[in-house]
This record gives C-alpha cells, structure tokens and sequence, in this order.
C-alpha cells in the first residue's frame, strides 16, 4: 500500500468512528413525560411502582431539584433489586455525579443481598447503566437490556 | 477497572500473574496485551477502539517516517502528529474550544459533549514521543505489531502514567528479568501505592469535599485546612497510582521511571517540578522545551518558551481556562524565580524556603480542584482574609479535632522518612516488614470493603 492511500485508509477510518462515537452519544431533547410514557409501555416496568423525590434522595443522594427532570421506578416486592432510573441534566457534566451516585448505590445492594440472596446479586451484577447526552439511564431488571433499549429508541 | 478495586485485586491480577508466570517466555508479550486490552474495555467497551486504532497508526506511520527520513522528508511525520493531536483535540478540547467561541463572538453552538476516553492523553503522548525517537533516529522502528500495541496498553500504566517512553522500554518488550526478588519489590510498592490511595487519599479527598460544602460556615482557618487535605489527597492519589503501576511493572519484569520523589519537600517551585509528575516534565521538556531553543536562546525568547510550555502542562490537564491559569501561573513563578527573587529565595533559611514552595503550591492546587475561575478566586479570598469570613470558627474546630491525626499521618508520610525506615527494617529484620507489610494489606482492603466508589483523580486526564 503506498503512504498516501495508507494515510487517506487511516484518516476515513477515523473519521468514520468519531462519527459513530458523535451519533451513538448524540440524544435528542425529548420530555420526561415522554419518556415516561414510553417506559410504561414495557410490562417490566409498569410492574414497578413509581418512587418519589424523597426515595431518589434516600436510595441515591440525588436531589431531584437539581435537575430537570428524574424517573425513578422500584419493584414493589420487599426483596426485590427492580429499579429504573433515568435523570436528564442541563449538561452532559451536571448528571456526571449520577453516575457515581448510581455505582455507590449498585455496591450498597450487592453489600446487603451477599450471601442470602443469589438472585439479586446477579441481577445486580447484570445492571445497566450509560449516559447519552444530557440523560443517564440505570436499570436493574431482568429485561433490562429491552428497557434499555426502549429508552434508546425515544431520545 | 480501578486498581484499587476487590475486583482487581482479588480476581483480575492474581489470573493474569498466573497465566503470565506460566506461559513460556515468548507467550508472555501476548497474554500481557490480552490482558491489557480487557483491563481498558472492562470500562471502555467502545474506545479500546480508538487504542488499538492509535497503536495500529502510529506503528505503520513510524515504519513510513523511519523510510521517508532517509530522503529528507516529513510529512508522514507531520501528518501522524496532526492525526494524533486531532484525537486528543477532538475528544477533549472541541467542547471546550466551542464553548469558548460562543462567550467570545455571543453566539450560541449547540454540540453532544463527548465522554473523555479513559487514559487518552497519556497513550497519545507514548505515542507521540515514539514517533518523534523514530525520526530522531533515538530508536529503531519497530516492526512487530504486537509488541508495539503492547507498549501502548500496557495495563499497568496505561490510564494515569507515568507516561513511559518507547526508548526506555524497547528492549524490555524484548527482554525482562523476571525473578522472586522483582516480584517482592513489586508487591511491597503495590502495597504501598494501594494504601495511600485507598487509607490516605480517599480519606483526605472526604474532608476537602466537607470543606468545600461549609459555604456560609467557611472561615480563613477552614480554608486552609481544606486545601492542605487537597494538597495530600491529589500526591497521595496519583503518585499511590504511580506507586502501583511501577510496582505491577516490577511484577512483570519491567522497570517504569519514577514518576515522583517526595515533591513536598521542595525549597523552590523550580525544584518542586523537578520532583512531581516527572514523566510529564521530562515529556515536555525532551519534545517541546528543547526543540524549542530551552534556555540557550535570548531572555525574551526563553521567556516565551517557558509560558508556551507551561501553559500547554496547564491544557494537558484538562480543557478549561483555570488549567491554562494554573499552568501559566507556574510558568510565570518559574520565570520569576529564575530571573528576580530565585537567588534571594536560595539565601533564605531552610525552613523559609519550604514554607514559600508550599504555600504556592496549594494556591496552585485551588485552581486545580474548583474548576470555575470565579469559584476558585472565592476560595482564595476566604484563604486570604479577603471573603469577609471569620478566621476561625466552631466547623473549623470540629473538623480540626476529627482530622488532625490523619492530616499529621500523611504530611509526615508525604516526606521520605517513613519509606525509608521501612525499607531499613524490611532489610533488618524482613518477617517482621512482612508481618507489617501484611497488616498494611488487611487494613487498605478493609478501608476498601467499607468505602464508597472513589476513582483516581488523574483519569479525567
């Protein structure tokens, strides 16, 4: 291959991947209500109750006035590890701290259910959690991966 | 995956000593870039792309250079350098360029901020000082891929440093020693690094963070507390990371370059940054101070030199304005200190010439820890009787009575006294440095179990 064309192969390769990066982080500014609308179609989800500021503070040390807008959904059964949490910031930066929040909170869980509680910790350790754009997404179920998916597909 | 995670120490690294041990010789290279490659995608899924991308570059680009040079060419030198510093640019500094071309022309660019990859500055820096060797002529290309890939990602310093250069260990990708003496020096170091992160650091970081949160309840005293706790965390957490990656090195049979040697203890700033993050010092100074004339051109231009220097060290660290303060602000007291006061700052008594070092290294450390220019200006306010708060209040108090022991603790390990004893003892009487090496390790995995999640500070880097 001659140095031009090795150069020309380099350069669209990268540029084909920062596009790729741009795209995938890339989200659109959509409504909370929507989203929370979207995720209630899932029957994982509507299987959960919905938590309030008060549990989002209790379980994560977010405070909800902090930011534009937090979805949080729990599983109704005493034991169960069912969580959803989406929270949209003002930047990529201001939700930042979410996600650490969401690793200690992911930790604590594993901590409580270690030893009696295999189930759980699995689901646990299967958790999904990323950030697009100005929103996080954390997800604990055992359709996490749909939900996920779900949520995708409306931002 | 953070070193100083269960995860890492209790799974990851004892399965890959193993397979490492176990394999003949020459599979070694091959499970140390398997390894390294699952460390960086176990919180990197997408951009060990981009690595392997930059390692898959750089190693054909430098085959190109090393040909074109013998004809006096180089633009293949140039255009790997442009690519190179367009990854850099694009993942770190195009948000903050943009942002900056909004305030300045009042127009409003919408863009998706972009996650940093992990580690980026410190690989592209390897990179770059490798394609530089090789038109230099200071190393030979190399032409076996792999090994090649292996010096960018290797695991142990991949992340935060020290930015090891090509040159240093060319012939290690070849040959290492691996023996039992290496590996107990290793271990002893990992240790070591593990529990000033784990003990020191993450303990420090909290009562910065208490300080920073007391806003209304601030006074001058608590101030400066808090920015002393700073000052120990950030040594403690990066040169603990340094402290574990040199010793993994030793581990696996390589030798990675100090990165700090008791940089508290400096009587000059001058001297100060001869002893903190040297792999970065000596990377600016081979490839950007240096070509550029150094110190043998005119004041005027040597001047220049050292505000462009200083205010890249600054842009390296992060994209935004009070890095390039803090930089500049370094580069201005090195040129101070070289061309006004440094001879009178060298006649002082001892004791005067610490205490001038480490007050300029915690006001620089303020426009390192608060991002917002404004917000860092207030805490220097509140430092020096300016922000109209008390000198000293009851939050100061408790915070000073809760904390004084371990602030003491670690400004006392921050000078090489400890290490030094230690070393002394281990060689003395070596069960009884096991039996406390041993007991170090039970308590860091303790603090470990029951802390919370605390990266290290220099991966937004």
């Amino acid at each position: 291959m001659t140095g031009i064309v090795k150069k020309i192969v380099f350069g669209v390769i990268l540029l084909a991947f920062l596009f790729y990066v741009y795209s995938d982080q890339n989200a659109k500014d959509v409504s909370m209500d929507k989203i929370k609308e979207a995720m209630l179609k899932d029957e994982s989800v509507a299987a959960m109750e919905e938590g309030t500021a008060r549990d989002v503070m209790h379980y994560f040390g977010v405070d909800v006035s902090s930011y534009e807008g937090v979805i949080y959904f729990k599983g109704m059964e005493a034991l169960s590890v069912n969580e959803l949490l989406i929270v949209k910031g003002a930047s990529r930066d201001a939700v930042a701290p979410v996600r650490d929040a969401i690793d200690s909170r992911v930790d604590s869980q594993i901590k409580t259910f270690d030893g009696y509680g295999p189930e759980q910790v699995a689901l646990l350790n299967d958790h999904i959690v990323f950030q697009k754009g100005n929103y996080i997404f954390y997800c604990t179920d055992e359709h996490s991966g749909r939900i996920a998916e779900e949520f995708r597909d409306v931002i | 995956m953070l070193f100083s995670s269960i995860f890492f120490i209790f799974y990851f690294l004892p399965v890959v000593l193993f397979l490492y041990y176990a394999v003949p010789k020459k599979a070694k290279n091959t499970v140390l870039l398997i390894a390294s490659i699952i460390f960086y995608s176990w919180g990197e899924p997408v951009y060990v792309f981009l690595m392997i991308f930059s390692a898959i570059f750089n190693y054909f680009m430098a085959i190109d250079i090393a040909r074109e040079k013998k004809h006096g060419k180089k633009s293949t030198l140039i255009f790997t350098v442009v690519m190179n510093l367009l990854i850099l640019g694009f993942f770190k500094y195009y948000g903050f360029l943009l942002d900056t071309v909004s305030s300045v022309f009042g127009v409003s660019i919408n863009y998706t901020p972009l996650p940093l990859p992990i580690g980026i500055s410190f690989y592209t820096f390897q990179a770059m000082s490798y394609i530089f060797d090789v038109y230099r002529d200071n190393v030979k290309v190399q032409i076996n891929p792999l090994k090649f890939t292996l010096y960018l990602s290797l695991f142990p310093q991949l992340i935060a440093g020290p930015i090891v250069k090509y040159k240093d260990v060319a012939e290690q990708l070849d040959n290492r020693v691996i023996n039992l003496n290496l590996i107990g020096q290793g271990v002893l170091r990992f240790i070591i690094g593990l529990a000033k992160k784990v003990i020191l650091a993450n303990s420090l970081g909290a009562l910065f963070e208490t300080v920073r949160a007391l806003d209304s309840d601030m006074s001058v005293l608590a101030a400066w507390l808090g920015i002393a706790a700073y000052t120990l965390q950030i040594y403690f957490d990066f040169s603990g990371y340094s402290d574990m990656a040199i010793g993994l090195g030793k581990m696996m049979g390589f030798d990675f370059m100090e990165n700090f040697n008791y940089p508290y203890i400096s009587k000059s700033i001058t001297e100060f940054w001869r002893r903190w993050h040297i792999s970065l010092s000596t990377w600016f100074r081979e490839y950007v101070y240096i070509p550029l004339g150094g110190n043998r051109v005119k004041v005027h231009r040597h001047i220049i030199n050292l505000l462009i220097v200083w205010g890249l060290t600054g842009l390296w660290h992060g994209a935004s304005w009070n890095f390039v303060a803090w930089g500049l602000y370094y580069g201005i007291l090195l040129i101070l200190e070289k061309y006004v006061f440094g001879k009178y700052i060298a006649k002082a008594p001892a004791w005067v010439q610490h205490v001038y070092a480490m007050v300029i290294v915690m006001v620089g450390w303020v426009f390192f820890s608060i991002e917002s220019i404004s917000d860092a200006g207030g805490y220097l306010a509140d430092m020096f009787f300016l922000g109209g708060e008390p000198v000293i209040n009851s939050e100061f108090i408790y915070l000073l009575r809760t904390n004084l022991l371990m602030v003491l603790i670690a400004a006392v390990c921050a000078g090489p006294r400890p290490y030094k004893k230690f070393m002394e003892l281990i060689n003395r009487i070596p069960a009884l440095g096991m039996v406390l090496l041993f007991g170090l390790f039970i308590i860091t995995i303790a603090f470990l179990i029951f802390s919370s999640y605390n990266p290290f500070l220099y991966f937004r880097f």
